[in-house]
């Protein structure tokens, strides 16, 4: 990292990308600088709305129409203008000197094409003179590059016969196979589980190192940033706050929205302190199953597992998470609690009533829950008085006390009464959220579900849910079933933790004893996986 | 993650120029045919034998047909059958669809019955099946009106059952169910609300098509009564005498023209402008 | 694959039984007696009830429907209560018109509709959008008869450029079947023009917002490329589904098109039999026309499966 006289692949200076007339800002970017040399890996790092993935799209000229026309600035790639060039040359630059991979790698492959054809495809049209044969050698010796197992294989299948990691490995194949100066990676691990995230980020770390190539890698987490920068460039609102090397940056911010960004993904060390006297046992899971059937083949039907005999305590007043990777079960679990499904078999019993059926309209009472997704969880066509009132006037409320139970419980979750009046579409995520914490306050539930209930929100924002999660449960005494993909979230809120791998539960007791000492080997992986703790990936760096 | 996160403001009703052009044939449409009886000065079925097949005029604006009924006063008589066909078929059949889509969407048994059936009535040529059944049903106009309705309904059911489905895992509607709302307050506060712009759209579709058929149906003389004054009828009519007073054919059918193309303009308008689908990706 | 070719298969045989039992309600469920009709109106009470015997009309409706079923499947139609002639005989003689009518419309639709629409979605929100939709607007709402008259107005009666009615058979003198058919495609094919137009210009737009047009994109893949080789590659699925589901409709229109062009197909054999009540006739047409409807769709269905893998499973 000391090639300071090296020209850079790409510079871009005084970018600036104008928002139509009456968006919240006249600018998406707004002057804009950065560097990324040969062999260089820049993170550019923010939150939603940053501006971070629309200067990946004007460096490759994928913008939208009504933004291209609001361009101004340079981009130049290794000393040519790409704001300057036709789309001719355009052409024939992106995809051999510069390439991108995105975000979601099941949508960003053709479904109905086999992944072997549109690798070759980027051969078809940058290397027209080369013949069916090579083009099949080279395509191969791609998929061997990024460490796929039995190229041959793969290169038949389509991207739906493929894992989510998988996949993402075939774009990183597609990127590559012209060994391009520059790779614009979107956000490419942000759909992926947490150890298929560390794989991803030490193959495409490696390859940058081993071929020289420059990244302009695009993260919303600081975690990523830590184990794979070595330049970072902070973006809000458009405007770079601050860059400079990961080390000072990460390791000495001048910035307060950079300190407020490093602060929000505490380190996994940092557990809460030993948590207070939990009170007596509210729900009790036994043996409790799930199981789907797929059909296979003409008569056939699979029957598969979705959790496979869990039992599990949650205590008066107790935080328990719940960890899993996708398909484990998490989710599945949360759902029978909630009664949003049936369960195949055991048993649930919430408080010590058990003549209580899971599901039924008193239970349901006692049990609320908060939801992933913020843009869908709120009726978009009802004012949010509505929805809150809603449930309490089913049981039996007015809706004049009902209403006044609303207001308090909006100033509750730190939002202003007069809200009630308001749709939904006028909130931003994280105060729907807290929107929908209120709804499942308003019916005075014993326990919470939130069911990747922060997962969707950045993560400034993710940590002011989370504080206010815990401060509620203290306050009103609630015990909380938390479901989380994310180790780092569930070590701020927990008092236990569950983690789960395919329908069981792999391992589970208190913070400090999963965190501190895990004893199963996937909680173990698990834990290894977690980006931005120091160990990094500094030995790739020196193995070569 | 996506750098615009700025959420999709629910905008009031935009209508654009060519939907409003619409709605106003429609509207002129409609109080003509209302006013028919006070706008012309003769009946629908004045007979004149001394001014038969007369070409355009100041007496007769659009001529006369074969026993010399005025065309124009005929077919604004028409308006009246057409839009009332039109406006009952639709509203019945988008209440019967709603229905039966919402039980396919939601009792599973059901579900594999009626959609099968809905299978069996896409199979079958609507006109031909309404040709059947008015013929074997002995016409009147409730077989007619039925007749006209079934083939539309596969449309309707279809699209109310996609949406049960989809709506039926928001999130919002599982927090309404945990929050103790029952199956009627869930259709009426949650489903209706964010269903009702397309089954709107798909309605003036349902009626636009019954226009049509009854026209056909009228056309291929199984319709309605021939002595009424409907375009199709009007246009069988007129057919006999085609080569020497092509008004007669020409006037019904310009009339039927202009409904169907400003309820489906209007159907269009509709549609693009309350599309969730744009509604998220604006 | 082969699992998911015969489970399709498997599948039209609900949609034939449901279809068989609408055919025999429509019948038998109205307020009119066959034997009434076949006997003619001068017959006596007493006749008509030994008529209605000898057709086995008074037994219970189940044990009827199950025997005309059972012939049904056997391929025995009937007879015509006018002419005698065994249904299927009628309509084998009267079917080749038709197909040619239907085929035909198709290919002037699909050859036309598809690239309108196509076009439309590439310059979408431009004037050849806004242009060609327009015209796709006026075609959907043009009521079929209305197409025809104005055609043969101003095409054959005033110029007579094209034949007013009638059919040529194609062996006899293939240009005269050619002329003949000209403005009966052009007829029915307007409004399928103008669906296919809507349809491909919806299915091509959704498709170009998708992520792998922007993968493709990044590629470098020239815009025509990204159009043929991605967006159309994936829009074709939604396409046909249309074209396979408005077969049915079309097969409707084909019988009023040769109503009104005096083409002596299936059409004009079911209004034919629509004046005598003859309903064998229509029973057997609407069967036919509603096998053909089901066949072409499980061939939709399998085209489906090659065009995307994914459905396969």
């Amino acid at each position: 990292m000391n090639q300071t006289k090296e020209p850079a692949v790409l510079d871009i200076a005084g970018l600036q990308i104008d928002l139509p007339i009456g968006a919240d800002r006249p600018h998406a970017v707004a002057n804009l600088d950065l560097r990324i040399r040969r062999g260089e890996m820049v993170c550019l790092v923010g939150e939603s709305g940053s501006g971070k993935s629309l200067t990946a799209m004007a460096t490759m000229g994928l913008l939208p129409r009504v933004l291209q026309r609001g361009v101004r600035g340079t981009i130049s790639l290794a000393g040519r203008d790409l704001l300057k060039v036709t789309p001719q040359q355009r052409r024939q630059i992106v995809g051999r000197e510069v390439s991108m991979i995105f975000q979601e790698p099941m949508t960003a492959l053709h479904p109905v094409v086999n992944v072997g054809a549109q690798i070759e495809e980027v051969l078809k049209i940058h290397r027209p003179k080369l013949g069916a044969g090579e083009r099949r050698e080279q395509v191969l010796a791609a998929l061997q590059a990024v460490q796929l197992p039995s190229p041959e294989q793969i290169s038949r299948a389509y991207p739906h016969e493929l894992s989510g990691g998988q996949r993402q490995r075939v774009m990183i194949a597609m990127a590559l196979i012209l060994d391009p100066m520059l790779l614009i990676a979107d956000e490419p691990t942000t759909a992926l589980d947490v150890t298929t995230q560390a794989e991803i980020l030490r193959l495409i770390k490696d390859l940058q190192v081993r071929r020289g190539t420059g990244v302009l890698f695009i993260t919303h987490d600081i975690g990523v940033v830590r184990d794979i920068a070595d330049h970072v460039v902070v973006m809000q609102h458009g405007q770079v706050v601050e860059q400079g090397s990961a080390e000072a940056v990460l390791g000495n911010p001048r910035q307060d929205y950079t300190r407020a960004l490093i602060n929000a993904i505490p380190e996994l060390g940092s557990v809460r302190p030993e948590p207070k006297d939990l009170g007596p046992v509210l729900v009790r899971m036994t043996d409790l199953r799930k199981s789907f059937t797929r059909r296979k083949g003409l008569f056939r039907q699979e029957r598969f597992d979705a959790v496979g005999g869990v039992d599990l305590t949650l205590r008066r007043g107790e935080v328990l998470s719940v960890v899993g990777e996708s398909g484990s079960g998490k989710s599945t679990l949360a759902r029978c609690l909630a009664g949003l499904t049936v369960p195949s078999g055991g048993q649930i019993v919430v408080g010590s009533d058990v003549s209580q059926a899971a599901g039924s309209r008193r239970q349901r009472q006692r049990v609320q829950m908060v939801f992933q997704d913020p843009n869908r969880s709120l009726n978009p066509r009802r004012k949010v008085g509505e929805s809150i009132i809603e449930g309490p006037m089913n049981f039996g409320a007015s809706r004049k006390e009902a209403t006044a139970r609303a207001a308090e419980l909006m100033e509750l979750v730190g939002l202003r009464p007069d809200s009630l009046d308001r749709f939904p579409y006028q909130f931003s995520g994280g105060q729907r959220q807290r929107i929908c914490i209120a709804r499942a306050l308003a019916l005075q539930p014993e326990v919470l579900i939130a069911d990747e209930a922060v997962s969707a929100l950045d993560a400034t924002v993710q940590q002011q849910v989370v504080r206010l999660l815990d401060d509620i449960r203290r306050r009103l005494d609630l015990s909380i079933l938390f479901i989380t993909h994310d180790l780092r979230v569930a070590a701020q809120i927990s008092d236990t933790i569950v983690v789960m791998q395919r329908g069981r539960i792999a391992e589970s007791g208190s913070v400090a004893a999963v965190l501190g000492s895990p004893q199963s080997d996937y909680t173990k992986r698990l834990l290894a996986a977690v980006p931005g703790q120091k160990h990094s990936f500094t030995e790739i760096e020196a193995n070569d | 993650m996506s750098d615009i996160a700025s959420p999709a403001p629910m905008r009031r009703l935009q209508l654009d120029p060519v939907t409003i052009f619409g709605l106003a044939v429609l509207a002129v449409l409609v109080a003509t045919a209302v006013l028919a009886p006070w706008i012309s000065p003769y009946g629908p079925t004045d007979i004149n034998p001394a001014a038969r097949l007369q070409p355009p005029s100041g007496e007769h604006w659009l001529g006369t047909d074969r026993i010399g009924r005025d065309v124009l006063t005929r077919a604004l008589h028409g308006g009246r059958i057409s839009l009332t066909v039109g406006f009952l078929v639709g509203i019945a059949v988008l209440c019967v669809g709603v229905v039966l889509g919402l039980l396919a969407g939601s009792v599973r048994w059901l579900d594999g019955l009626i959609m099968r059936v809905i299978d069996g009535i896409m199979a079958m040529p609507a006109v031909l099946v309404g040709v059947a059944m008015v013929v074997m049903w002995g016409g009147g106009l409730w077989a007619l009106l039925i007749a006209i309705g079934i083939p539309s309904l596969p449309d309707t059911v279809r699209l109310t059952r996609s949406l049960a489905l989809s709506i039926r895992t928001e999130p919002y509607v599982e927090a309404a169910r945990m929050g103790g709302t029952r199956l009627p307050m869930l259709l009426w506060r949650h489903f209706i609300p964010n269903a009702l712009a397309p089954l709107i759209v798909i309605g003036t579709y349902v009626g636009a098509n019954a226009i049509v058929a009854e026209s056909l149906l009228s056309f291929l003389g199984v319709g309605m009564p021939p002595e009424m004054p409907s375009w199709g009828n009007m246009i069988a009519e007129g057919r006999l005498a085609f080569q020497i007073a092509p008004w007669g054919v020409f006037v019904p059918a310009l009339f039927l023209t202009a409904t169907v193309l400003a309820v489906n303009l209007v159907g269009d308008g509709l549609r693009d402008s309350t599309d969730p689908l744009r509604l998220k990706s604006d | 694959m082969i699992s998911f070719l015969l489970r399709r298969a498997l599948a039209t045989v609900p949609v034939i039984a449901i279809v068989m039992l609408a055919v025999f309600l429509v019948v038998h469920l109205g307020g009119s007696d066959p034997a009434r009709i076949i006997a003619g109106d001068s017959a006596g009470a007493a006749e008509v009830e030994t008529l209605r015997e000898a057709l086995g009309l008074n037994r219970p409706l189940p044990i009827q429907f199950l025997d005309w079923a059972g012939n049904t499947l056997r391929g025995d139609l009937g007879s015509s209560l006018f002419y005698g002639t065994p249904v299927v005989d009628m309509i084998s003689v009267r079917i080749g018109p038709t197909i040619a009518l239907a085929i035909g419309t198709l290919l002037f639709a699909v050859v036309l509709g598809v690239p309108m629409g196509t076009f439309a979605a590439v310059t979408a929100g431009r004037w050849p959008d806004k242009l060609l939709m327009g015209v796709a607007s006026i075609g959907f709402s043009l009521p079929i008869f209305i197409v025809a008259y104005t055609l043969v107005y101003w095409l054959a009666l005033v110029p007579g450029w094209f034949p007013v009615q009638g059919f040529t058979p194609p062996q006899t003198d293939f240009g005269q079947f050619l002329r003949g058919m000209t403005l009966p495609i052009i007829t029915l094919g307007a409004f399928y023009m103008s669906l296919f137009a809507r349809v491909s210009r919806a299915a091509v737009l959704d498709m170009l917002k998708e992520d792998f047009v922007r993968t493709a994109r990044a590629k470098g893949a020239t815009p025509l490329r990204v159009l043929t080789a991605h967006a159309l590659r994936c829009a074709a699925v939604p396409i046909i589904t249309i074209i396979g589901s408005s077969f049915a409709g079309l097969l409707g229109g084909v019988v009023v098109t040769e109503t009104l062009f005096n083409i002596p197909g299936l059409g004009r054999l079911v209004t034919e039999a629509i004046l005598k009540r003859d309903f064998p006739i229509i029973q057997g047409v609407i069967l036919v026309t509603a096998l053909i409807y089901i066949f072409v769709n499980m061939v939709v269905d399998m085209i489906y499966a090659l065009l995307d893998p994914r459905i396969r499973q």
